[in-house]
């Protein structure tokens, strides 16, 4: 669906598993509420009367229920996290960028129109596990495209140097046959927002 | 022993009223859950890491409704 008849896949670039880590102190700590409240009340001067077997099913099912809403949310990150990738084809690099559960974006910037690529790392925890942020500026228009906690940041900038070389090279020997073609295809983004 | 918050709460919350919140969440989950597999499959296309998420998102739902289900079962026949 994404990429066009006859193109092959030379890499997938992701995001660092960190990133997804990161994200649940949310609904992990929303998991652990109804504990800490518990917790507090126990400790407090007021005292709450003796619950009765009734009243602890009744905890034990909304709570059941509770953490079926936080599961749902934890693989709601997950989705966007996973589904946030760049795509390398040799002709081009696809930007995929999910929002939600029903926005997503999808851009794409050719090889022969990348003008600057760029790793940033930042932070301790970054450059021990390995992640930061790609940035692929292009040429013209100067757009950017850039994909946040991406894992190994050098070594997918070197398969992008990879494939920017071969296209060079590539265009370099078919220059006269294939002048003016560059152009022709240019930069295509689209928009999907459904399901 | 019941007290009157016990009492309160057994007026309020009866199993009949209880199943029906649990049919109305996994209902609602049921959807988000087909919506979100469908993404996973189609734009993730059915990688490794996504069979092995789709299992634990799937297994850990089960659990879940079980425990509550079960939970109901005894609330129903303690009152």
């Amino acid at each position: 669906m994404i990429l066009q008849d006859g193109e092959t896949i030379v890499a997938e670039i992701r995001k660092h598993w960190f990133v997804f880590v990161q994200r649940l102190y949310l609904p992990v700590f929303l998991a652990i509420l109804p504990w800490i409240i518990i917790f507090g009340i126990n400790r407090s001067p007021l005292t709450i009367p003796e619950m009765s077997e009734a009243f602890v099913w009744i905890a034990v099912f909304v709570y059941a229920l509770w953490l079926m809403v936080l599961w749902t949310g934890v693989f709601l990150i997950w989705t966007d996290y996973y589904l946030d990738v760049w795509i390398v084809t040799p002709e081009r690099i696809i930007d995929i960028e999910q929002r939600g559960l029903f926005s997503r974006e999808i851009s794409s910037i050719r090889f022969e129109r990348v003008q600057d690529i760029t790793t940033e790392v930042n932070g301790m925890v970054a450059t021990m596990l390995e992640f930061g942020t790609l940035h692929v500026q292009s040429a013209g228009d100067s757009r950017e495209i850039k994909l946040e906690g991406a894992r190994r940041p050098s070594e997918s900038k070197k398969i992008l140097l990879q494939q920017l070389n071969q296209v060079m090279q590539y265009r370099g020997r078919g220059q006269v046959a294939d002048s003016g073609d560059a152009d022709r295809d240019s930069d295509a983004s689209y928009r999907q927002d459904a399901v | 022993m019941m007290n009157n918050a016990d009492f309160v709460i057994i007026q309020l919350l009866t199993p009949r009223t209880l199943s029906g919140v649990l049919a109305f969440l996994v209902l609602a989950l049921v959807s988000v859950t087909v919506v979100m597999i469908y993404h996973w499959r189609q734009y993730g296309r059915r990688t490794r890491p996504v069979k092995i998420v789709s299992i634990v998102y799937i297994a850990g739902h089960a659990a879940l409704i079980i425990i509550a289900g079960m939970a109901l079962l005894k609330y129903s026949a303690v009152v």
